[in-house]
């Protein structure tokens, strides 16, 4: 068994793309810990969309051993954190297993919002942070710029920065030397009671949900009864073990070190996020801090392509969730679309993640509606509901208010973008200016609080658009506040189809309306007959559009052996549109439907 | 009282030619290339006007049509028979009396022939001036081809009609406005452009749905409609039908049918309209001879409209005119069943539908005609 002082729990902080995972494979390459022929680029990242995309979805933890100049064996645990806002608390969580940090800074991009805030994250966990400057290979790499930026962001100064390429190793063997004097070894003590956090898991076809975790106190060995300190259930340990990299059973797990427990556990919500696990013998009193249910904060539709694979679907959706705590589904069935499910996700990203891993990896061929945030609404007799589909809204009259989520933004921009960003925010988005800071020569961070609703549509792209690329950002779910919001509803040849309705602030009602009836009038075929689009809010018309009749028909030349003949096609016809009647009196495919519910998806971006 | 007798006694008549010498990829028509069966078809379409011989005697015939099929596809003697017949039991003072052309048939002593037993308007059908279009619909000739056959008939007639089409396979809006030019060129006295209809039973029908033809969007072809309209008014032609334009000779034997007038059909297909009952004959030229033969009459469908499905009719064939209908008139002849089959349409009324002092389309309505008269259906 390994001394506590030889051990050093570490994460990485860095921006997609400023190398992290190519600096993972250089320190595993360094430790020969992944022979050569098991080793694809990028260990860390597993997931095929993860590879693809370059970015970490799912936090993936590693054990080496390095042999320090001191002649000294530590053993060393990376736990990686997702590199993506949505997952804003698995990060702290995977944070709060380690007691220090490499913060990873890009040379040729300086520090980006994202990773400011999860420097911050790290240090609200007390972690040591070793701050690192990459690519210094690269012939635009501007190392006292970074340097500067790190210091008008985070107070770090240059003369602890440490200077590496991930790409050529240069470098990092002096990282590693500092990460062992830097960072402190863990602290607690095999001897007192079990306290281990959990801080991710995943979905083993043989061994059931695992939880990897971070033994702060006591031991953790092989059948012993363990206990789930959020919800008191209990199970017997199976297997307990490390990732070296792949998960090797060793039996017994003790304060300080990494591992994970698979204990015959099996949906993912048995082993959640933050949650401790102690012994159901003897248990701890308080459970370490920092667990909180992860809540789905953006809602879509998700329907099979063709009906008759919801069964498929369904499946497909429950096993994804054994692999998934934070992703909610229930069914959902709308007169146009049929049957599918409603489905919560912590974020545009993981929603985005989740309908590809669905194609992909369970091989569905699913189609997602526009997403919407959850509103809170306060009805007349003071009870509160959640309403997670803008269809469902109650009627005007029937509550007191409606809240809406707001969001801590954080812009970093260039300087000579700051007015256009501030614009853009202010007079577009709802968004409230909060504070400024420097962050570099010529670069400030603006501080918002804005509807996350307003995140949804036409935003990432805009922002990347105003600041010329330059622009990263951050944020973070606020708060719910008041808001002057309403429905807006669709009328198609004047019946209301509720599938189509969405919520808006007042402010923005009619552009939102004339968009959206003009983008469903395109989207529709033409049809036997025009076809009033309308919108409708407060009881009120207040946008409309028309779709066009067909002119195609059989109608071009009638004489007189034809009457008869031409009266009778167009009554069967007739007979034939009746029995197509979908969306209100009108006949539409589901193809149509779902583009019409998909409007926007393809700005998001 | 002179005047109501006079209208009773006059008829339009229509023969019904149905050979071709090949059968259109778009074409709905009662049509055959088994040329073995014409002496047989005429001595029976002879026979079939026998059969009819009560309602025709003594009626005065102001526009006869030979249509196809081919007309022109047939020896003219059998053209003079029916016309021999036709006298036996009508006064034949005919004011307007057409021949449908194919290009691949016209030549001179065939067209002077026509001419002399008093042909006197033709109608040809060019449909497209793309020879890879025409390639594509499977008719037998060139532009060139067609130009020449033009020249000829219009030696002997005035009135010429000029039958195209648009929204065809593979067609582009260039290729409408070559054929818009090749009208200016020519100044035919009629012209009438169709929109292609594809019925379910046509081989284009199952080309399109197999994907080896393309057609212009609705998009497209809403474009070369608006191009015809802006282009044939620009030329001085008047559109007095959905369809049909002319400088100053409009169609009068068509004009009976979009009036709803009395009229005689004979032959494959062919369709009648007397004394509020309606008949067509049917579509299989063995079933027409056999049933000829046998002295029965062909018909495979009749009716004694009820007087709301004739106020129905009326205004379904009556809105395709530009001049729509006299609502005084028809309410006077309806009464209720006017109203009523109006009330099928009321909610048309401006933007798309004139509704007085006449009833008819607007110009926007012409476009979308097919919305406005399905209803009458």
């Amino acid at each position: 068994m390994f001394d506590n002082s030889l051990i050093r729990n570490i994460s990485i902080i860095a921006h997609i793309d400023h190398g992290k995972s190519t600096l993972a494979d250089r320190i595993l390459e360094l430790t020969n810990s992944v022979e050569a022929r098991k080793m694809h680029a990028q260990y860390l990242d597993t997931m095929e969309i993860e590879q693809e995309r370059g970015i970490t979805i799912k936090a993936q933890p590693v054990k080496i051993l390095y042999n320090a100049k001191d002649g000294k064996a530590y053993e060393i645990n990376i736990i990686d954190t997702p590199g993506h806002v949505d997952f804003s608390y698995e990060v702290s969580r995977s944070l709060a297993a380690c007691e220090g940090a490499i913060l990873l800074v890009d040379a040729t991009q300086g520090v980006e919002a994202q990773t400011v805030a999860n420097a911050y994250l790290a240090i609200e966990n007390n972690l040591e942070i070793v701050p690192v400057i990459n690519k210094i290979d690269m012939p635009n790499a501007n190392v006292e710029e970074t340097q500067r930026e790190l210091y008008d962001t985070l107070g770090i100064r240059p003369e602890e920065t440490l200077l590496v390429s991930a790409k050529t190793g240069e470098g990092v063997p002096e990282l590693m030397e500092e990460v062992v004097k830097r960072i402190p070894a863990p602290s607690g003590s095999p001897e007192d009671k079990l306290r281990a956090l959990i801080f991710d898991a995943n979905y083993d076809p043989y061994k059931g949900v695992v939880a990897h975790v971070r033994i702060f106190e006591g031991k953790l060995s092989t059948k012993d009864v363990i206990e789930m300190m959020s919800t008191k259930a209990t199970h017997e340990v199976v297997e307990v073990g490390i990732f070296s990299p792949y998960m090797t059973p060793t039996n017994i797990l003790s304060a300080g070190e990494v591992g994970y427990v698979a204990a015959s556990m099996r949906e993912a919500r048995e082993a959640r996020v933050g949650d401790t696990i102690t012994l159901a013998v003897n248990p701890a009193k308080e459970p370490l801090p920092g667990y909180k249910e992860a809540k789905p904060v953006v809602y879509a539709g998700l329907y099979p392509t063709d009906p008759k694979d919801y069964e498929e679907l369904r499946k497909g959706l429950e096993r994804f969730k054994l692999n998934d705590a934070a992703f909610v589904f229930e069914p959902d069935n709308s007169s146009a679309l049929g049957f599918g499910f409603r489905c919560g996700f912590l974020g545009l990203l993981h929603m985005e993640i989740v309908v590809e891993r669905l194609e992909r990896e369970y091989n569905l061929d699913v189609i997602a509606t526009a997403p919407n945030v959850v509103y809170e609404v306060e009805m007349n007799n003071g009870e509160t509901v959640r309403i997670t589909d803008p269809a469902k809204m109650p009627k005007e009259g029937t509550y007191l208010r409606i809240r809406e989520p707001y969001v801590d933004l954080s812009i970093m921009t260039p300087v000579d973008t700051m007015g256009a960003v501030m614009n853009f925010i202010q007079n577009e988005k709802r968004g409230e200016f909060v504070s400024t800071e420097n962050a570099g020569k010529n670069r400030v961070t603006l501080n918002f609080k804005m509807p996350m609703s307003e995140m949804i549509f036409d935003f990432f792209d805009k922002i990347k658009a105003i600041s010329h690329g330059y622009a990263s950002m951050d944020y973070d779910f606020a708060e719910y506040r008041e808001s002057k919001l309403v429905k807006i509803g669709i009328l198609v040849n004047k019946e209301p189809v509720e599938a189509l309705s969405t919520v808006v602030h007042e402010s923005k009602a009619y552009k939102v309306a004339k968009a959206l009836v003009e983008s469903i009038a395109e989207k529709m075929p033409r049809q036997q007959f025009e076809i009033p689009i309308q919108a409708t809010a407060r009881g009120r018309i207040i946008a409309r559009a028309t779709v066009k009749a067909y002119r195609k028909d059989v109608l071009a030349k009638c004489y007189g052996g034809d009457v008869t003949r031409k009266m009778k096609l167009l009554k069967k016809q007739k007979e034939g549109k009746k029995r197509m009647r979908m969306l209100g009196n009108v006949s539409i495919s589901k193809d149509v439907f779902l583009s019409i519910l998909s409007i926007g998806k393809e700005d998001k971006n | 009282m002179l005047c109501t007798s006079h209208l009773k006694d006059e008829i339009s008549i229509y023969i019904h030619v149905p050979f071709c010498s090949r059968k259109c990829i778009y074409c709905d028509f009662a049509s055959t290339t088994h040329t073995e069966l014409m002496k047989d078809y005429f001595e029976n379409l002879e026979k079939e006007i026998d059969l009819y011989a009560g309602e025709l005697r003594g009626k005065h015939v102001k526009t006869l049509y030979f249509g196809g099929g081919t007309p022109s596809h047939v020896p003219i003697k059998y053209i003079e028979r029916i016309i021999e017949k036709l006298a036996n039991y009508l006064f034949l003072n005919v004011e307007e009396a057409t021949f449908e052309f194919n290009p691949e048939d016209v030549k001179h002593e065939l067209v002077k022939g026509l001419f002399e037993i008093g042909i006197n308007r033709a109608s040809i059908g060019l449909q497209t001036s793309s020879d890879d279009i025409l390639g594509v619909l499977g008719r037998p000739y060139t532009f060139d081809e067609f130009r020449k056959s033009y020249s000829i008939l219009r030696e002997s007639f005035e009135n010429v009609n000029v039958d195209l089409m648009y929204s065809l396979p593979f067609e582009k809006v260039e290729d409408v406005e070559q054929d818009l030019k090749v009208i200016e060129e020519l100044n035919p006295s009629h012209v009438s452009f169709y929109e292609l209809e594809i019925h379910e039973e046509v081989p284009l029908y199952s080309m399109i749905k197999n994907g080896q033809v393309r057609l212009p969007s609705e998009d497209e072809s809403e474009v070369m409609y608006d191009k015809i309209v802006e282009k044939m008014e620009s030329m001085g032609y008047e559109r007095y039908e959905i369809s049909s334009w002319t400088k100053d000779k409009p169609c009068q034997h068509n004009l009976k049918y979009w009036e709803n007038e009395e009229y005689m059909g004979f032959g494959l297909s062919a369709g009648s309209h007397l004394l509020h009952k309606r008949w067509v004959n049917t579509t299989e030229i063995n079933d027409y001879i056999l049933k000829v033969r046998k002295g029965e009459r062909p018909t495979v469908y009749e009716s004694n409209n009820s007087d709301f499905e004739e106020a129905c009719e009326t205004l379904f064939m009556g809105l395709r005119l530009s001049d729509g209908v006299d609502t005084e008139k028809m309410k006077k002849e309806f009464g209720e069943n006017f109203e009523k089959a109006f009330s099928r349409i009321k909610k048309f009324c401006g933007e798309i539908l004139e509704c007085s002092p006449r009833l008819r389309l607007t110009k926007l309505g012409m476009k979308f005609s097919a919305m406005v008269l399905r209803e009458l259906a």
